[in-house]
């Protein structure tokens, strides 16, 4: 495989977060290395000293950008790839930080979080915090076949029956299940916790059912609250509806 | 000299030094990370969503920054945790400390000494030592995803005990790895000990966690050698964090006095509760019993990397013998506020929360490691004077750079 003349040139990028997204890209490390069968990473900051300016056949971004610094840098980034891959809550909705777009603007002088898409055109959405390192390589490797990369279009409930979880809701404990997108193998109910939606609604969403399920559960302030630990998820889905 | 963002570090920061007549007159460390309002978010959130949200503040060590928020709740709303609780979460931090360490050593240090310019270059040149960087940071997550749920981000530790209990075939995974893992953390260790690190020394004041019957990074009290013992709860008597104009990052200093946390100040403050093995070797290997220099946290980091396998070994040896109970996730008694400090892999880390009579959060406050040393590091990129001296403008980069790395800070953290 070392003669692959075909390789793409990647850039992996980070705004402002939390890195935990280029820590999960990281984490099988044997993996990470036969991508590098199919990719020369060019720009990888957290990882490497020599960094190349571009052009990119592919980018990753990670975060929201604050400054103005970051905002160039971003339409720099969209400039040079061809394609970009959103990457985690951050980018993809905003992140824990847009909660602070809720908070009246005279305790904090500071713009709203914007994320990637409301600022540069966007390909490919890896959503998730962190991300699912398994979908991470399955779309770069789609990208590399030239396959177009779709995410899963079934709720977290799905995966969490075939994990054999038993239903938070059920047990009248609150869980967001039934609303996010699947891909995320039902991780933290595996693990015992609640689904916080961290990776967006998916299209048939229903909030207003989800809101009516959860009324018995929780107090209206914490509903409000838990629907945005990662960002608006409503006004994304709405915005991601209308807009196609 | 000027730099962009420094490569291989967590975070985004670029650093400004001043060499003038052989002597550096002004550096600076500036972190350009934009700041995320972590303490202001989290008000008007139920208490649980402290550990949720404040884990997110960094991504290379969640685990500690979720079980110091856990452990601060559970003071504040008045629930005391269970004993076996506290074990499972003692075997996450120990996770934690080998998860972050081996990957700083490993792939953000070691390509400086060895000439290459980063951790797959590393692998390409030196495999042996690349694979030992694997199999540490495979042992931490297997610790981090049989108890935490999940390797970044954990999500079984909740506030009033773990929602999900390991199972024990899962504990026999990770007791399987020992002999092997042990074996590459006591080659970690004197590979790095036979590392020719560069000279600057001076007199550190060190602060870190301290249990007089263990080496603390659980629980305890804060003590320094400045000569201060107090308890989390007073960290505000002693810790003093302020804005600084130029930079997004906070800086704190201990009653005004620059200090430093992490490996090198645990290590210098608690040397005789490392486990027994460990100090055999360091006594073989004559590493000094207090570090002057602080390029030296490298060092500390390697020792303390040995030392948390072995205690993982002898914490998961114990759950294996003792065996588990299922117990009920504890609901809160009282609401009020509550402290709490934990060692993180850079250094002591303190959250302090205050919820009003419905749970809602009505005060935070974060203080991270790096806060704590930034001053410190500013401190001793001048110190670097001597080194810089009379060298190519390249060459004085990466030495700032490797001073910067070695002192392994976390803007994210700084910036929450």
């Amino acid at each position: 495989m070392d003669k692959n003349n075909n390789k793409k040139t990647l850039g992996i990028f980070s705004l402002t977060c939390c890195e935990g997204c280029q820590f999960a890209i990281l984490r099988h490390y044997e993996k990470f290395n036969s991508l590098l069968n199919f990719f020369d990473i060019e720009n990888f900051r957290l990882a490497q000293e020599n960094n190349e300016p571009g052009p990119f056949d592919v980018a990753i971004v990670e975060g929201t950008p604050e400054s103005k610094g970051e905002i160039d840098h971003l339409h720099m980034i969209r400039k040079q790839s061809e394609i970009l891959i959103v990457l985690g809550s951050c980018a993809h909705l905003g992140g824990i930080q847009s909660e602070r777009n809720r908070i009246p603007n005279k305790f904090i002088r500071k713009a709203d979080v914007k994320t990637v898409a409301d600022i540069v055109k966007t390909d490919y959405i890896l959503p998730g915090c962190p991300v699912n390192h398994d979908e991470v390589f399955k779309c770069l490797m789609d990208i590399y076949w030239g396959k177009v990369f779709k995410l899963p279009d079934h709720s977290v409930c799905f995966e969490c029956r075939q994990n054999e979880n038993e239903c938070l809701l059920k047990q009248r404990k609150a869980c967001l299940g039934p609303i996010t997108r699947g891909g995320c193998n039902s991780v933290c109910v595996n693990g015992g916790e609640m689904c916080f939606g961290c990776r967006g609604a998916i299209d048939q969403a229903n909030f207003e059912k989800m809101i009516e399920i959860l009324e018995p559960i929780l107090e209206n302030r914490e509903i409000e609250n838990l629907l945005s630990i990662f960002g608006n998820y409503q006004k994304e889905w709405k915005g991601r509806n209308n807009g196609k | 000299m000027a730099s962009k963002a420094v490569p291989k570090i967590e975070g985004h920061a670029s650093f400004y030094t001043h060499l003038k007549n052989g002597r550096v007159d002004k550096a600076r460390i500036i972190g350009l990370d934009g700041e995320r309002f972590v303490e202001k978010i989290l008000v008007g959130r139920k208490y649980y969503e402290a550990p949720v949200i404040t884990s997110r503040i960094c991504g290379i060590c969640p685990v500690i920054h979720s079980t110091t928020s856990t452990r601060a709740m559970e003071a504040a709303v008045g629930i005391t945790a269970s004993k076996q609780t506290e074990t499972l979460r003692e075997l996450l931090l120990c996770g934690q400390m080998i998860q972050s360490h081996s990957l700083h050593l490993y792939l953000l240090v070691t390509p400086d000494y060895m000439g290459v310019s980063s951790s797959f270059e590393l692998q390409k040149d030196h495999p042996e030592i690349f694979s030992k960087a694997v199999e540490l940071k495979k042992y931490a997550d297997l610790i981090v995803e049989v108890i935490g749920g999940r390797a970044v981000h954990p999500v079984s530790n909740v506030v009033g005990g773990f929602k999900k209990l390991p199972s024990l075939e899962n504990l026999k995974k990770i007791q399987n790895q020992f002999r092997k893992v042990a074996e590459i953390a006591e080659e970690t260790l004197r590979f790095f000990a036979s590392l020719e690190l560069p000279k600057i020394s001076r007199e550190i004041i060190y602060s870190a966690l301290f249990d007089p019957k263990k080496y603390a990074y659980y629980s305890g009290d804060v003590k320094t050698t400045a000569g201060n013992l107090f308890q989390a709860e007073n960290y505000t008597n002693y810790v003093y964090e302020e804005l600084v104009p130029y930079n997004r990052a906070k800086f704190a200093t201990l009653q005004g006095k620059t200090m430093m946390v992490g490996a090198i100040a645990r290590y210098s403050i608690n040397r005789n509760k490392l486990n027994k093995e460990v100090i055999r070797l360091i006594v073989k290997l004559n590493i000094p019993k207090y570090f002057d220099n602080p390029f030296q946290n490298i060092l500390a980091q390697a020792i303390e990397n040995y030392h948390f396998v072995l205690e993982s070994k002898n914490i998961v040896d114990y759950l294996i013998r003792e065996g588990m109970k299922r117990e009920a996730v504890k609901e809160p008694k009282k609401m009020s506020k509550g402290t709490s400090a934990c060692e993180a892999p850079r250094g002591t880390l303190f959250h302090h929360y205050e919820v009003d009579d419905n749970g809602y959060i009505i005060k935070c406050d974060i203080i991270t490691p790096t806060v704590q040393f930034l001053p410190s590091l500013e401190y001793d990129m001048k110190n670097l004077a001597p080194i810089l001296r009379g060298k190519k403008k390249n060459e004085q980069t990466e030495i700032v750079e490797m001073l910067i790395r070695a002192f392994d800070p976390c803007i994210t953290c700084a910036t929450h």
